[in-house]
């Protein structure tokens, strides 16, 4: 890089590297879900089982739903931005180096704020993500 | 944005756009990390009474840890992606659209975080 421009090279080298970070933004949210998964397996059985109380599996079968619902939309939300948002980020920094960027494949703005406004199709709402973030 | 390329605005919606983004990835973290601690407070409550076996505390209390230990490293690399990597994409961002940016605070992308994904998926 020098006189603050950019080499072709350097920017494949940090499309690259976009790509490779938000996939390992996936694989981070997928081993979070793994180990939900392994945790059930140990606790499905123990709940069903006589060892413990009923009030208590009441409860704790209850606590660990609404956890688990906690977890997976929050995870997705951060797959969002890891996928799409990546896409995104990719698309606006071709266009500033005045390439001929495409439209990401899917192009879902739901989970862009209000104020960023891509070109050619109007926004659309963000409730999406609001409802992820409660 | 009629031309090629993007105005002075543009550029400057897009980075605030991509803090934005960042931001509402760590919320997201963060949001996990409650849900984590609310169900971590009612298990150790449920396991310090009477009402479930001494034969199967253990094996619970044990199950949890082990979650703990992969949901924290797993929260932590994605806090980082996303702090670490969003100073990445405004600094080439800006750069690309001719502006002089100031290097990110680590001058280089973290390397260790692609070998503990690595060591996490085998464990």
């Amino acid at each position: 890089m020098e006189n603050g421009k950019l080499t072709d090279e350097e920017v494949h080298k940090f499309l690259t590297g976009c790509e490779n970070l938000m996939r390992l933004g996936a694989s981070f949210t997928g081993n979070i879900r793994d180990a939900l998964r392994d945790l059930r397996k140990t606790y499905d059985p123990v709940l069903q089982s006589d060892y413990v109380d009923n009030a208590v599996v009441e409860l704790l079968t209850r606590s660990l739903d609404d956890f688990e619902k906690k977890i997976d939309s929050n995870l997705e939300g951060i797959n969002t931005i890891c996928t799409r948002g990546g896409q995104w980020l990719v698309f606006y920094l071709g266009k500033s180096l005045g390439k001929n960027s495409e439209l990401p494949q899917h192009p879902d703005r739901s989970f862009l704020n209000d104020q960023f406004k891509p070109p050619a199709t109007s926004r659309e709402n963000v409730q999406g993500v609001k409802k992820m973030r409660a | 944005m009629a031309s090629k390329y993007p105005t002075e605005e543009d550029v400057n919606k897009f980075l605030k756009a991509n803090q934005d983004l960042l931001n509402l990835g760590i919320t997201f973290s963060h949001n996990i990390d409650s849900a984590f601690l609310e169900f971590k407070k009612i298990l150790e409550l449920m396991i310090k009474s009477n009402f479930v076996e001494r034969a199967v505390v253990e094996m619970l209390a044990d199950s949890f840890d082990k979650l703990e230990g992969k949901v924290k490293s797993n929260l932590e690399n994605i806090v980082k992606i996303y702090t670490e990597g969003g100073q990445w994409y405004s600094f080439y961002l800006g750069q690309a659209a001719g502006r002089k940016m100031d290097f990110p605070l680590s001058k280089h992308p973290q390397p260790g975080v692609t070998d503990v994904a690595k060591a996490q998926a085998g464990s």
